[in-house]
């Protein structure tokens, strides 16, 4: 049973787009160029260098703003999916985006403070370094654990409101931190210490790993690709600091311009990401719009070519009439006149009745084009065509096609018609729908001699109310349009001496079937 | 006494021609004498049949009517001058009534022009309105409204 592929969120979303080859490569690249300028710092990482007052303001508000940025993007992914796991990680972000403030202002040699306020330092640089792994492996915990319907039905208000939270909980912390410190030195007597501590920092490169070791074995997405790079730069950062044991040194700065370089480069790479993926779905959505407008052109052309056809022999049959009754009601009827336009009334009401006869026509002919066909290769023929539609409107194929079905008498275009019509009702059907959206194709052999071919959709179904009016050739339910397809269908399905109905499906939805009779000689 | 009344018409028509007050008994024998006089309404339609049928109406109306396949047919022809009213179809091959109007426009003249169509667009109808268009009338049309549209465009035509 083929099935047409489906177009989803997978497609169109950072977390669930599979990486390709191409960007697996780059993040590689960049995590192994990491790595040697890792190496590459280290003989010389325990080298003084001068203490710049500026670079941790600057390093904090690089970080604070591409942290912010990031977070953004990624809760603007929640809003689309209200996955938990992307809240997990946007919440991750914005945590490290408002801790960056007080990690900043609190740092020990920025405005001569006290070795309480480096305490201060210290535990928010721990709380930081601990948070974002954290948050990580909660991302990744909770991404394959996603329930199948969507978690939260209104997630922007939610992102919102948790973005909020965020801001008071780590409020909270730095309010706690500040102002009970004075309790602190007994569990952190001295900061040198505490920051040369091998169970602290042991403790902060497992976690760190932890996090890269689960997300490289749950890796999916290309957010995940580049988490993983993010993770990289941390733990770079946290063994240069660790190895080094001290301020103002050549691997202190090292670490720091590690993170800030992997960070810039994973927001540069999300957010090219999204501007490709944002162009992709827009241009889907333009030729689809298209493709419509295209679609509903044909009908509305049709239309008003009928109505322009049909308008001008009324309006001379009008006028006629008008100018003989002006002839008639003279003092002196000018009797040649009133003939003439008499005659010209004829005439045209005859042009009206040649165009309904030609409109018949266009739909009903004669047998001069029909040839032996085979139903099934005319169904893979209009699937295929329609093959793009389907796709974007994430409608799945189910196929049933009987096999050595005996083949048809019939007009290949008028059919190609019939299927296309009636396949692009089933679309326009389910275009609302919540459930699943199938169509079920099936072809098969009736009783007597007649090959049947039934298209069925999962749509609402039809109204029964308007059952028994679908097949008037002036009867819409579209706003658009003339409604006059299934009247069409009808009448060359039964212009082969076959028959069109409809039903309502098993399982829901809409079933419209037609029999053509088998050709005898085969 | 018809000639006295014809006279009189005959004065009342140079102060302002009014086809549809005259005295039905009257009408003939003031059409005789002032054939030269009757304004002239100008008809533009590519279909055949409406285009006769606009000419047997107008003419019933006692005005002189000229007919034109085309937008160009008429543009060419020596009625530019003298028409006082013209009734032009919307869609038609070469020239379209929008773009004939604009030609008139442009060659500074002011006919009072009435379009008739088959198929009226609301886009259309506001760029000829817009342009000056005297009417706009979908086919087919009540011919009272048509011939309201014609006395219009001879009073204008009066007052310049």
């Amino acid at each position: 049973m083929p099935t047409t592929g489906v177009l989803d969120e997978q497609q169109v979303l950072l977390s669930t787009l599979p990486p390709s080859r191409g960007q697996t490569r780059l993040a590689l690249a960049i995590a192994l160029i990491l790595l040697a300028a890792f190496c590459a710092t280290l003989p010389f990482a325990t080298v003084p260098l001068r203490y710049t007052r500026e670079f941790i303001p600057a390093y904090a508000t690089a970080m604070f703003v591409i942290s912010l940025i990031t977070s953004a993007l990624l809760y603007v992914q929640f809003s689309i999916v209200g996955s938990r796991a992307l809240l997990a990680i946007s919440g991750g972000y914005l945590f490290s985006t408002l801790m960056t403030i007080p990690w900043a202002l609190t740092f020990p040699d920025l405005f001569e403070q006290t070795d309480m306020a480096s305490t201060t330092w210290g535990l928010l640089s721990t709380l930081w370094h601990l948070g974002f792994p954290l948050f990580l492996i909660a991302y990744v915990l909770l991404k394959d654990d996603e329930p199948p319907t969507r978690w939260l039905r209104r997630s922007l208000p939610f992102a919102v409101l948790s973005s909020a939270a965020g801001v008071v909980i780590v409020d909270a912390l730095v309010w706690l931190v500040t102002t009970t410190n004075e309790s602190i030195p007994t569990t952190f007597p001295d900061l040198a210490i505490f920051e040369r501590s091998y169970i602290y920092w042991n403790g902060l490169l497992l976690l760190a790993f932890l996090a890269l070791a689960l997300l490289w074995a749950r890796r999916r997405s290309v957010l995940d690709l580049w988490l993983m790079v993010v993770m990289c730069g941390l733990l770079i950062e946290l063994c240069l600091i660790f190895l080094v044991g001290r301020r103002y040194v050549v691997g202190w700065y090292a670490a720091r311009v590690c993170f800030l370089i992997s960070s810039t480069l994973v927001l540069a790479i999300l957010l090219s990401e999204t501007a490709l993926l944002y162009r992709r779905l827009a241009r889907s959505v333009l030729a689809q719009s298209r493709e419509r407008e295209a679609r509903l052109m044909t009908m509305d052309v049709l239309s008003a070519s009928i109505a322009h056809e049909m308008n001008q022999p009324l309006a001379s049959i009008v006028t006629n009439a008008d100018a003989a009754a002006r002839w008639m009601g003279r003092p002196a009827p000018d009797l040649d006149e009133v003939k003439s336009s008499l005659e010209q009334i004829r005439n045209a009401a005859y042009r009206a009745r040649d165009l309904i006869g030609s409109i018949r026509a266009m739909v009903k002919r004669d047998g001069r084009n029909r040839t032996l066909l085979d139903l099934n290769d005319l169904v893979r023929q209009v699937l295929a065509l329609t093959e793009r539609e389907l796709q974007r409107s994430r409608i799945s194929v189910e196929l049933r096609l009987a096999e050595h079905l005996p083949p048809v008498k019939a007009d290949r275009t008028q059919l190609h018609q019939v299927l296309i019509n009636l396949i692009t009702n089933a679309i326009e059907a389910m275009r609302e729908n919540k459930q699943p959206r199938i169509l079920r194709i099936k072809s098969g052999l009736q009783e007597p001699n007649r090959v049947l071919m039934s298209v069925a959709d999962s749509g609402p179904g039809i109204d029964p109310t308007i059952v028994d009016r679908i097949f008037n050739p002036l009867f819409t339910t579209k706003s658009n349009g003339m409604g006059m397809g299934l009247a069409i269908c009808r009448s060359i399905v039964e212009g082969h001496e076959g028959r069109l109905w409809t039903s309502a499906g098993a399982q829901g939805g809409a079933v419209f079937e037609f029999a053509l009779p088998a050709d005898a000689a085969a | 006494m018809i000639l006295v009344a014809a006279i009189l018409t005959y004065i009342r028509s140079m102060q302002g021609f009014s086809p549809i007050r005259h005295s039905p008994s009257l009408r003939l024998s003031v059409e005789d004498q002032q054939l030269q006089h009757r304004p002239i309404i100008s008809i533009i339609d590519d279909d055949e049949s409406m285009r006769c049928a606009l000419k047997s109406f107008v003419t019933s109306l006692g005005f002189k009517a000229y007919t034109f396949a085309s937008a160009e047919q008429y543009l060419d022809s020596s009625h530019l001058d003298d028409t006082s009213c013209l009734i032009t179809d919307l869609q038609m091959p070469g020239l379209n009534g929008i773009e004939l109007q604009q030609s008139i426009l442009a060659q500074g003249r002011h006919i009072p022009i009435i379009f008739v169509t088959a198929f009226p667009e609301e886009r259309m109808r506001a760029r000829a309105i817009e342009a000056g268009a005297l009417g706009f009338l979908g086919k087919p049309f009540d011919s009272s409204t048509l011939v309201e549209l014609i006395e219009k465009a001879l009073e204008i035509g009066r007052k310049t």
